[in-house]
């Protein structure tokens, strides 16, 4: 056990360059916009509750607001989805998930080049 | 005549009392010094003391400044005479009634005043035995 | 006749044994990441359990003895305090990762925030052992588990690639981000290597008064249960895989997950994966609360059994009683239910070996065993588990911190 508490720093030292966190960084923004897309679509078709759409809506807020590594710009544009998801969760109006969906589409696309 | 190993076969067993009830286990075990002869097994131990001796004293002299810190007296290590073991093989059967004598202080306490105070607690389970299932 | 109605009764049982919050998040969590390519490790886990639990049984039906009190008795009060110490802090963390399971599940369906849910289902699981009788706790997580069978039928459903799903079970290296993969791995193995299954296990087999002649049940039981146990777990991955990995959804947090099933079955995909999660970790909350009653009774020597009036085993009850509470306050604290699962799940390849090297020495004595000592093979498998759960949980921390 001591050894890896030896190890251990110099382990983390090595694997948290900047360029590696803004590559995880972009990973997550994009996994979290494909889920974006997915949920929007499935609860457009009437597979998911509106409070599980409302409840993820916000823990995905929560997550992406932690990227701080993120492009601003990035960042930004998958928060305003999500609260725009949010609202028509709480508003019982699916009819406005499918362009969202399109939106999320899009942003996991441009995350991903 | 079996040989009988304290530490393997008596330390650590599972005590039994003359109902058959569970009575705590061999916490330790006491040796009679005696001049010019040999030592003799003298007594059984049991409690929270004795585990906590086994470890360290230093847990000891912990565990009994913390009774005193909330107000109990410190307890003697529950003694079982050596003559009051009836047998030993799968577990050690003493010729004692655990409700009446052994240190169930707890079990009492929390059957009188907080678990059997609870509705249902004196319900029986199982009302058939699973013999009557079978048709 | 008698011993084929005990065999499918253990197989239901070891379903809701098998199938816990560990198991739903680390195989679904492999799914979304590497597709099949971690299959070996739960193949791997499910041998392992397999062994260990016959072990459990066997020493149980023999002996008369459950694993606690033929530990404390062989190895004494001053060995036998770790991996009792062990063992209760990593239940806690199990019960609270089971509790937030239930709690999740409920938000699902509810909307209502998880943390909220924590007390009033540690209420429900206290009620649940309170009231019912050993066979009615066995009975009933086992006959509501078979609702995880939806995830077998999501496969079926998907049509994925048997050839490919094949190649999952040889180990290969991971294509990127080597430390979460091996972490991953690690955590899939505790979460199917799961200690309390052995306790509850053993107790169990002494309530039901097993003797050498329900060996050939044992043996039925723990091939079979455990592997059918598995074989749902296995499922979860391969729908993940299917599903989750196209649609780029990397299982950062529980929430994703219930899309698996919707994607495949609809609404009622949906409903099924909350019911499923709720049911499977419920019934394995219910177990290790029980189990840390088993154990603390048993190593102290009390009067215990779920069978009997809780008046009449008063400090077994009354450790069943407070320790969901204390599970339900971890859970309440709010952290992330996934994060806090494969923390768990670490923990407990961390305190494997120290758990597992004295069951094997146990089940290589004559005076418990008779003639029914391991053989060659269970001590291969045995000594295999140790040596791997000491290499993984040398690396298992390191890798959490790289990897959370």
């Amino acid at each position: 056990m001591k050894v890896a508490w030896l190890v251990l720093p110099a382990v983390l030292a090595a694997c948290s360059s900047p360029q590696k966190e803004a590559n995880e960084a972009r990973d997550t923004a994009a996994s979290w916009a494909s889920t974006g897309a997915v949920l929007a679509r499935e609860w457009s078709r009437g597979h998911v509750t509106d409070a599980y759409t409302r409840s993820t809506a916000r823990v995905a807020t929560e997550e992406v607001n932690k990227l701080t590594k993120l492009d601003a710009r990035a960042r930004d544009a998958q928060l305003r989805a999500w609260d725009a998801l949010e609202r028509a969760a709480e508003a019982h109006e699916p009819a406005a998930a499918a362009p969202l969906a399109r939106t999320f589409a899009a942003l996991a696309k441009k995350s991903d080049s | 005549m079996k040989r009988l190993q304290l530490a393997r076969d008596v330390l650590d067993q599972q005590l039994i009392d003359r109902y058959e009830c569970n009575a705590g286990k061999v916490d330790g075990i006491g040796l009679e010094l005696r001049d010019g002869e040999p030592p003799r097994v003298a007594f059984l131990d049991m409690g929270s003391d004795v585990l906590a001796r086994r470890l360290s004293p230093r847990l000891e002299r912990w565990l009994q400044a913390l009774r005193k810190l909330i107000g109990r007296k410190t307890p003697e290590p529950y003694r079982v005479e050596w003559s009051k073991v009836v047998k030993i093989a799968n577990a050690v059967t003493i010729d004692i009634d655990s409700d009446r004598d052994a240190p169930n202080h707890v079990e009492h306490w929390l059957a009188e005043h907080l678990i059997g105070r609870i509705p249902g607690a004196s319900r029986e389970k199982k009302k058939k035995e699973p013999e009557q299932h079978n048709q | 006749m008698k011993n084929v109605l005990k065999i499918a009764l253990g197989i239901l049982t070891s379903i809701g044994g098998f199938l816990d919050a560990g198991a739903i998040a680390t195989s679904s969590e492999a799914g979304a990441r590497y597709g099949f390519r971690l299959l070996w490790s739960l193949a791997f886990g499910t041998l392992c359990v397999v062994f260990l639990v016959e072990m459990a049984g066997r020493l149980a039906a023999v002996s008369n003895h459950t694993v606690a009190d033929a530990m404390r008795e062989r190895f004494g009060w001053r060995f036998f305090v770790f991996p009792l110490t062990a063992e209760l802090i990593v239940d806690l963390f199990v019960i609270a990762s089971e509790i937030g399971g239930v709690c999740l599940a409920l938000q699902f369906v509810t909307g209502i925030a998880f943390r909220w849910w924590a007390f009033p289902v540690a209420l429900l699981i206290w009620l649940f052992i309170w009231s019912g009788s050993f066979s009615f706790v066995e009975d009933s997580t086992a006959i509501l588990g078979l609702v995880t069978i939806v995830f077998v039928v999501a496969v079926v459903k998907l049509h994925p690639d048997y050839h490919a799903i094949g190649a999952g079970f040889i180990p290969s290296m991971p294509p990127k981000d080597a430390p979460s993969y091996w972490f991953l791995a690690v955590s899939i193995i505790g979460a199917v290597i799961s200690p309390y299954l052995l306790y509850f296990y053993s107790s169990g087999a002494v309530e039901d008064k097993w003797t050498e002649k329900d060996l050939n049940v044992n043996r039925g039981v723990s091939v079979i249960g455990m592997g059918f146990g598995s074989l749902v777990a296995m499922a979860v991955l391969v729908v993940a895989a299917q599903t989750l990995l196209p649609a780029g959804i990397g299982s950062d947090r529980y929430e994703q997950t219930p899309l698996m099933l919707s994607m495949v079955l609809g609404k009622t995909g949906f409903y099924l994966f909350a019911a499923s999660v709720g049911i499977a970790c419920f019934g394995a909350a219910v177990e290790a609360s029980l189990s840390v009653a088993y154990l603390t009774a048993q190593s102290f020597g009390w009067t215990w059994g779920e069978d009997l009036p809780p008046k009449d085993d008063a400090r077994f009850a009354m450790v069943y009683t407070v320790f969901p509470i204390l599970a339900a306050a971890v859970t309440f604290s709010g952290i992330d239910p996934l994060k806090l699962t494969l923390f768990s799940m670490a923990l407990t390849v961390v305190i494997l070996p120290i758990l597992l090297l004295p069951m094997i020495v146990l089940m290589n004595d004559e005076k418990f065993l008779k003639s029914h000592r391991n053989g060659w093979l269970s001590n291969a498998v045995g000594v295999v588990v140790v040596v791997v759960a000491i290499v993984l949980s040398v690396v298992a921390i390191p890798l959490e911190l790289i990897g959370g």
